[in-house]
């Protein structure tokens, strides 16, 4: 019997050896009416929510005017001990939270304020004459240590048009003391030739709890610049940049890493005191405009029919300490 | 005999104070202007109108040792003899208006010497201003280019650096660079320091020996190593340390935020050459192993009047740098 579970163990050391990684926890999907919840080794880490209306899918949400969902998101996002790190309103009522800009809603992808995509813009809409409707999920694979759910969605304009089709990958990766979503995006032009106008209101953002804020928060954000604090992350160009803060003693972060493959490679940060986190390849005109007037040079980034766009981030949430050093090591094994 | 100690020790200290001559001296000649630091030669600016286009050259560390391949050109056995366009510290491109400005050996097209506009040396600092026009092949001035060098013997010992600002003016045409990866702001380094595959330079490891197959080994500010891994991509610095008369030597160009299309993209080669290019962005991205997304040349466009800005800090350094050390460096250029 012994010999036995000394077999056992060991074909499972070989197994484990043989993939070359630790296994980890299982990360699993759950379906459920517009929603897919990620569990980690049984702890729920996030939801990724697709229906137009939130407030009925999610536990405690309430009906008000961000209650609708003009973009998938996740929602909410917790640490490997459950902290959550993002913020609740307009889904969730949370005591003494800020309740601006209500379409910061958890981790989203979008762009435009003002008619910059096309004349139509996807960001700052809460209603739902522009959207970017989830079509169908094409994965959704579970297994030890990671997990994998890619979707397809429309970004549809006011007309009714589809002016983009988003092939999405999210591959959830269960560390220690860590979880990340490694987040790769395809955007396509359909039929009409896109252009993206520089704004700084966009993309791949999460909007952090308000204790985990600069802005009278624990938070601060350090760059791969070096760079800390918004006032000199904001506006530049870095290959990431993290915001640690504390809660109830315990030093909590959320690090968002830019791959090379990337496009408009490494990208502007969007990143504010106030609690919205955000890289946005796109906004370089915006940008250096406000960081230097006689150099801005706007991007402009222009699909004909057909051609697609590359996005790729990791987003690390994490507990404990993360020192620039680990950060950079971090950065190195995801570029590859 | 302790009051003759004290004396010393007085003469000591005063005698930096006392010495006539400034740490850093411009010294004029025909048609180059020396750069002396502490009475030696450091870099010499050179302008003849035989000259494709100005270049520094030799440029030396503070002990004396060269880090620019020999001008002219006396091939040692085993050297290179390639790419004699590449000449010291050069600023230069091909592709304006047509013209290749990089990639030549004798004009025209040129970048024509006008004037000095400002020569001063001081103690902490000496100062050169000159005047360039881009004479393209039909004898037509292109660009206007306005140059300050700050040579600086800086507080930090053992390396000299020189603050190079350089303003791209169109004259009276419409100007257009196109993206090319033979550009813009380079140094052309001695055989010796070029970088071979294996035997290179490696923190922690025994030093290698000179070798005209060369001991260097680039690293840049996102961390990468070795040209392989350098070239192409957008960093905010680059160094390269390899071995020359048993020193360890080395070369860092830093880029500043203020300069255009910041962070550049690096065309540093294994040979030899090593340049920082931020106008070759099509090509870079065209000859990348990524090839997800479309290629977005920057095709940088002067109207007539309108300027492009580049600025560029050269460290020439010796004893083995960290990636720590040259980002704190980094950190004070653009503070």
């Amino acid at each position: 019997m012994k010999r036995n579970l000394f077999l056992i163990s060991l074909v499972a050391v070989l197994l484990a050896s043989a993939c070359g990684c630790s296994l980890g926890p299982r990360v699993e999907f759950i379906k459920g009416a517009d929603k897919i919840d990620v569990m980690i080794g049984e702890k729920h880490f996030t939801s990724y929510l697709y229906g137009g209306k939130a407030y009925e899918v999610v536990k405690g949400a309430h009906k008000n005017d961000g209650g609708f969902l003009a973009k998938p998101v996740l929602f909410p996002v917790h640490t490997p001990s459950g902290i959550v790190v993002n913020r609740g309103y307009p889904l969730v009522e949370v005591e003494s939270e800020e309740k601006d800009h209500p379409h910061h809603v958890g981790v989203f992808f979008t762009y435009g304020n003002k008619g910059e995509i096309n004349g139509d813009d996807f960001w700052t809409n809460t209603a739902s004459q522009q959207q970017i409707r989830h079509v169908k999920v094409t994965k959704m694979k579970s297994g030890a240590g990671k997990g994998k759910l890619s979707t397809v969605m429309h970004w549809v304009g006011k007309s009714g048009e589809v002016l983009l089709e988003e092939n999405r990958n999210m591959v959830f990766l269960a560390g220690e003391d860590e979880y990340a979503v490694d987040f790769s995006v395809d955007l396509a032009a359909q039929d009409t030739k896109v252009v993206f106008n520089d704004t700084k209101e966009g993309m791949f953002a999460i909007r952090v709890a308000d204790w985990l804020r600069e802005k009278e928060g624990s938070g601060r954000y350090l760059s791969s610049n070096g760079d800390e604090t918004e006032k000199n992350v904001w506006g530049k160009r870095a290959q990431w940049v993290r915001l640690q803060g504390e809660k109830d003693g315990k030093k909590v972060g959320i690090a968002i890493l830019n791959h090379p493959t990337s496009v408009n490679y490494p990208t502007y940060w969007h990143a504010r005191g106030y609690g919205l986190f955000s890289a946005n390849p796109l906004g370089q005109g915006v940008f250096e405009k406000k960081r230097n007037p006689k150099r801005a040079r706007p991007f402009n980034l222009t699909l004909e029919p057909g051609e697609v766009a590359h996005f790729r981030f990791l987003m690390v949430i994490y507990e404990g300490d993360k020192t620039k050093q680990e950060l950079e090591k971090q950065f190195r094994e995801f570029a590859g | 005999m302790k009051r003759t100690i004290w004396i010393f020790a007085v003469l000591i200290i005063a005698a930096p104070v006392l010495a006539e001559k400034p740490k850093v001296e411009l010294v004029k000649g025909d048609d180059k202007v020396d750069v002396m630091i502490g009475g030696r030669l450091f870099t010499r600016y050179l302008f003849g109108n035989e000259l494709p286009k100005p270049v520094l050259v030799p440029v030396r560390t503070p002990s004396g040792i060269e880090v620019t391949r020999r001008h002219p050109l006396v091939e040692l056995e085993g050297g290179t003899d390639d790419h004699l366009h590449h000449v010291g510290i050069f600023f230069t491109v091909d592709g304006v208006n047509g013209t290749k400005f990089w990639n030549n050996v004798k004009p025209p097209p040129q970048i024509k010497h006008i004037e000095i506009t400002d020569m001063a040396g001081g103690d902490t600092q000496g100062k050169l201003a000159v005047v360039s026009h881009w004479v393209d092949n039909k004898g037509k001035v292109v660009l206007k280019e306005d140059r300050t060098m700050l040579f600086l013997p800086t507080e930090h010992e053992h390396e000299y650096a020189i603050d190079f600002q350089m303003d791209l003016t169109a004259v009276a045409d419409e100007v257009v660079f196109e993206d090319t990866e033979e550009g813009v702001f380079a140094i052309r380094l001695p055989d010796c320091l070029r970088e071979r595959r294996s035997k290179g330079l490696r923190p922690g490891q025994p030093l290698p020996k000179e070798s005209i197959k060369g001991t260097g080994r680039y690293f840049s500010s996102n961390g990468d190593e070795t040209a392989k891994h350098v070239w192409g991509k957008r960093a905010r610095w680059v160094a390269l340390q390899g071995v020359r008369q048993d020193k360890v030597v080395g070369v860092a160009i830093l880029n500043h935020p203020e300069s255009i299309n910041y962070p550049t993209y690096w065309h540093a080669r294994n040979y030899g050459l090593f340049s920082a290019n931020p106008l070759g962005q099509g090509d870079f991205q065209r000859q990348s192993k990524y090839k997800k997304n479309p290629v977005i040349p920057l095709r940088l466009t002067l109207k007539p009047g309108q300027k492009a800005h580049f600025r560029f800090l050269v460290i020439i350094y010796e004893g083995i740098r960290t990636q720590q050390q040259i980002e704190e460096r980094f950190r004070e250029f653009v503070k």
